[in-house]
C-alpha cells in the first residue's frame, strides 16, 4: 500500500462542535445564512444523517425530524484554522501529500521507511486525537483508491477499501446513481463486475474511469501541496533607533539573505513591503514596486533608501518589517534597433525623488481630455513602459501654442460692448498693460450645463510689441488673462 | 610657357570651340530646414528674448519628432499646455510641473544624474529676471559635466543667454502676430547653419 488517505468528515462542523466541546454524537447541522426560517442546513454530521436529515433540508423540516438537532451558523475563522491546523498536522507525518479537497488529504507513503503499516495507521489516528476533529482513513494502492476508502465511514482494520462492502449511496457523489440502482447495483463491488466496454458505451467515460480505478488500471500523479513561500524578516530596535542609518545597516544584511531565499527558489522580487512601528505606537506602511524584477540586493537597498530620505519618522522607530513579492525573474532580450532604459530601478528611485520635490500629482504624462473646458487634463503616473490608458485622440487646432498661466491672472480690461460681447480695449492691470492693437474673437465656449455649468468666452489679443495673449470673459464682468502665446 | 602663351592658347580655343565655353546658369539652391538636434551629454540654450518669438513651436517639433524613449519637461512655471499640442505627441512626454525656479534646476539635476533619458528640456522662457539672477554660473558648470557624464542631452528655454559655454546657442529672432494664428505653423529652419541662430519663417 503505498498511498494512505486522511479524511475529515464534515471539517466546517467539526471544527464548531471542538470548539464548543460538543461530543460527536451530538447530532449537528450546519445553517445557511440569512433568516432562520427560511434557511437550510448546508452540512450535516452523521449523528444527524441517522434520523434521516441530510444536506440542502429545509431548517423546519430537520428540526421536525430530530428536535434535538443542534443548529450552528458557519464561522470561517474557526474554519480556517481548524484546516491550517489539520494542514500542519498532515506535514508533520510525510513530506509529500496532496490537497485533493479542503478536509481530504492523499499522503505518499513509498517515500517513508516503515516497519509496520499499522503501526503507523495506529500512531497517526492516536496523534490525530489532540485535534478532536473525526477521521476516516484509508489505504490504497493507487491514489484514488486511497481516497475512496477514506470516504467510506465506519471502516475496520485494515481500511482497505472492500468493495463488496461500500454502498454506492455512502459518501460520495456517484454519476448516474439512479440507473445503477435500477440495474440492482448496490456496492463499488457490483459495478467493478460490469464489462467495461458496456459500462462506457451506456453511462459515458466517466464511470468507465471509475471502472478503471476499482481494478487498479488508473494510477495518477499527486500534485503535490507546497506551502507558499514567506519571504519576510522582521526586525525590532532595542532600544528604538532616532534615524534611518541603523535600519539600513539592518536591511542591507537582511535583505541580501531575502534574496539568497529568492534565488534559492529561482524567483525575483518585484515588490519591497516595508512596515515601520514607531515607539509612540504609530505605524508606517509602504509598498515599493520595483520597474524590474531583481534580485540585486543593492537594488533593493537603494530603493529604500530613497524612501526613508522623504519620509519624516514621527517618534523614534522600535521595529522593521521587510517583505519581498516573489516573482518569476525577467528574461528579456533587448530590442536591437529600439532603445530601453539604461537602469529601470534607478530611473523608478529618480520618479520617487522628483515626486518628493514637485509633489505626486506634479509629474507624467499629460493627455487632454476630451472637452472643450479649457485647462482639462489628466496626468497619467510614469510607468517603467511608459504606456498610459488609451483615451481620445485630442488633435490641437492652435497654431501656436499657448504658455497657460496658472491658475489665471485676474486682470481690469477696458471694453465695449460690441454684439452682445464685451470687446475688449485695453489691459489696465496685470503684468502686461497697454491699449490692444488688434483682437481676435470672441469665440464663447460652455459646458456641463447638466451639473455645475461653465461658460466663458475667449479673446486673442494683440498688444504694442507684437505680444499676443489670451484673455477670457466670464459673465458678468470678469477678465481674466489665460496665457501668452509664446 | 608664360602666362601670356597660356592666355592666347585659351583665346584661341574659345574662339574655335565657343559651345564648350558658354557658361553653365547656377541654380539657385534650396534652404532645408536644419534638423533640431541636440547632440548626447551636451547642453543647449535656446534664447527667446521676447515672450511671443514662437518659442513653444520649438518644444512642438521636438515633440513631433519619433523616439523611443520619452523627453522631460521640466516646465519652471508650470506653463505648459498639453490642449496645445494634441494627445499625440504628447505621448512620449513626462512633464514636471515645478512651482518655483529652484525646483525646477533640482529636478533637472537629477534626470541629468539619473541618464535614462535621452533627452531633457528645462523651461525658464517666462521666469523673472529677478529670479534667473539669483541661478549661480556655477550651477550650469556642474548640470554641463553631469550631462556629459550621463550622455544626457540638456536644452534650455531662456529669456537670455544664461548659459556660460552652451554646446549650441540658438537665437529666435521672429515675432509672430494676430494672423498668424490663423495660418499654417510655421515651419522652423535655421537662416545660416554655421552662425546657429535659428529663424522662424511664417
Amino acid at each position: 500500500m503505498n498511498y494512505a488517505a486522511l479524511h475529515f468528515p464534515d471539517l466546517a462542523l467539526s471544527a464548531l462542535l471542538a470548539r464548543d466541546g460538543t461530543p460527536l454524537d451530538q447530532p449537528a447541522a450546519l445553517l445557511s445564512s440569512g433568516e432562520r426560517e427560511k434557511s437550510h442546513l448546508i452540512t450535516v454530521n452523521h449523528a444527524a444523517r441517522q434520523f434521516g436529515i441530510q444536506s440542502g433540508l429545509r431548517t423546519i423540516r430537520a428540526i421536525a425530524r430530530c428536535p434535538e438537532l443542534l443548529l450552528l451558523d458557519s464561522d470561517p475563522t474557526t474554519e480556517q484554522s481548524a484546516q491550517q491546523e489539520t494542514l500542519a498536522f498532515v506535514d508533520s507525518l510525510v513530506p509529500d501529500f496532496e490537497l485533493t479537497t479542503p478536509d481530504t488529504y492523499l499522503l505518499d507513503l513509498s517515500t517513508l521507511l516503515l516497519n509496520s503499516l499499522d503501526d503507523w495507521l495506529a500512531q497517526t489516528r492516536e496523534s490525530a486525537c489532540d485535534l478532536s476533529l473525526p477521521l476516516q482513513t484509508g489505504l490504497g494502492p493507487t491514489p484514488d483508491l486511497a481516497y475512496l476508502a477514506s470516504l467510506v465511514p465506519g471502516q475496520n482494520d485494515p481500511l482497505l477499501l472492500k468493495l463488496s462492502d461500500s454502498s454506492l449511496t455512502t459518501s460520495f457523489p456517484l454519476p448516474r446513481l439512479k440507473v445503477l440502482q435500477l440495474w440492482g447495483l448496490q456496492t463499488l463491488g457490483d459495478l467493478a463486475k460490469l464489462p467495461r466496454q458496456g459500462l462506457a458505451e451506456r453511462l459515458g467515460p466517466t464511470l468507465a474511469k471509475l471502472h478503471d480505478i476499482l481494478h487498479q488500471k488508473h494510477h495518477r500523479l499527486l500534485k503535490l501541496y507546497r506551502a507558499p513561500d514567506q519571504y519576510q524578516i522582521e526586525h525590532h530596535f532595542e532600544p528604538p533607533v532616532a534615524n534611518h542609518e541603523p535600519l539600513l545597516f539592518m536591511a542591507k544584511r537582511l535583505l541580501q539573505t531575502l534574496c539568497n531565499r529568492l534565488r534559492h527558489h529561482q524567483r525575483a522580487a518585484a515588490e519591497l513591503r516595508l512596515h515601520l512601528a514607531f515607539d509612540n505606537g504609530a505605524a508606517h506602511a509602504r509598498s515599493l514596486t520595483l520597474s524590474e524584477p531583481t534580485l540585486t540586493p543593492e537594488i533593493l537597498l537603494r530603493s529604500l533608501h530613497v524612501h526613508l530620505d522623504t519620509l519624516k519618522v514621527p517618534a523614534p522607530i522600535s521595529s522593521f518589517h521587510l517583505e519581498l513579492i516573489a516573482t518569476r525573474p525577467r528574461h528579456a532580450q533587448h530590442q536591437l534597433f529600439t532603445r530601453g532604459l539604461k537602469d529601470p530601478n534607478e530611473f523608478a528611485n529618480t520618479l520617487r525623488r522628483l515626486a518628493d520635490i514637485v509633489g505626486p500629482g506634479a509629474i507624467g504624462i499629460p493627455q487632454q481630455n476630451d472637452t472643450y473646458r479649457p485647462d482639462s487634463l489628466i496626468l497619467h503616473p510614469v510607468t517603467p513602459d511608459f504606456q498610459i490608458p488609451t483615451i481620445q485622440n485630442f488633435h490641437s487646432s492652435a497654431q501656436l501654442p499657448l504658455k497657460r498661466h496658472r491658475p489665471p491672472i485676474s486682470v481690469h480690461v477696458a471694453s465695449e460692448k460690441w454684439n452682445r460681447h464685451q470687446r475688449p480695449l485695453a489691459l489696465l492691470t496685470g503684468p502686461h498693460q497697454g491699449p490692444i492693437r488688434k483682437a481676435r474673437g470672441p469665440f464663447p465656449l460652455s459646458g456641463s450645463w447638466w451639473e455645475n455649468g461653465w461658460q466663458e468666452a475667449q479673446w486673442d489679443v494683440e498688444l504694442d510689441q507684437a505680444l499676443l495673449l489670451q484673455l477670457s470673459f466670464k459673465p458678468p464682468e470678469t477678465w481674466h488673462l489665460t496665457g501668452i502665446y509664446a | 610657357m608664360s602666362v601670356l602663351q597660356i592666355e592666347q592658347l585659351r583665346r584661341q580655343l574659345r574662339e574655335k570651340f565657343p559651345e564648350a565655353h558658354r557658361p553653365t546658369p547656377i541654380e539657385p539652391q534650396e534652404i532645408k530646414p536644419a534638423p533640431l538636434e541636440f547632440p548626447a551629454g551636451q547642453v543647449c540654450e535656446i534664447v527667446a528674448s521676447h515672450p511671443s518669438t514662437g518659442a513653444s513651436l520649438v518644444l512642438c517639433e521636438i515633440l513631433a519628432k519619433k523616439r523611443d524613449l520619452p523627453l522631460a519637461l521640466i516646465d519652471g512655471r508650470n506653463t505648459f499646455d498639453p490642449a496645445s499640442y494634441g494627445n499625440r505627441r504628447c505621448r512620449r512626454l513626462i512633464w514636471l510641473r515645478c512651482a518655483k525656479t529652484e525646483q525646477a534646476l533640482k529636478c533637472t539635476d537629477l534626470f541629468l544624474r539619473d541618464g535614462n533619458l535621452p533627452l531633457v528640456l528645462l523651461d525658464l522662457h517666462l521666469t523673472s529676471e529677478r529670479e534667473l539672477r539669483q541661478i549661480p554660473s556655477s550651477l550650469w558648470h556642474r548640470l554641463k559635466i553631469q550631462a556629459r557624464d550621463s550622455g544626457t542631452a540638456l536644452a534650455t528655454l531662456t529669456p537670455r543667454a544664461l548659459l556660460p559655454t552652451p554646446h549650441k546657442r540658438l537665437t529666435l529672432s521672429n515675432r509672430f502676430s494676430l494672423d498668424h494664428l490663423e495660418q499654417v505653423p510655421p515651419v522652423l529652419q535655421t537662416s545660416q547653419p554655421t552662425d546657429q541662430s535659428l529663424a522662424e519663417k511664417a
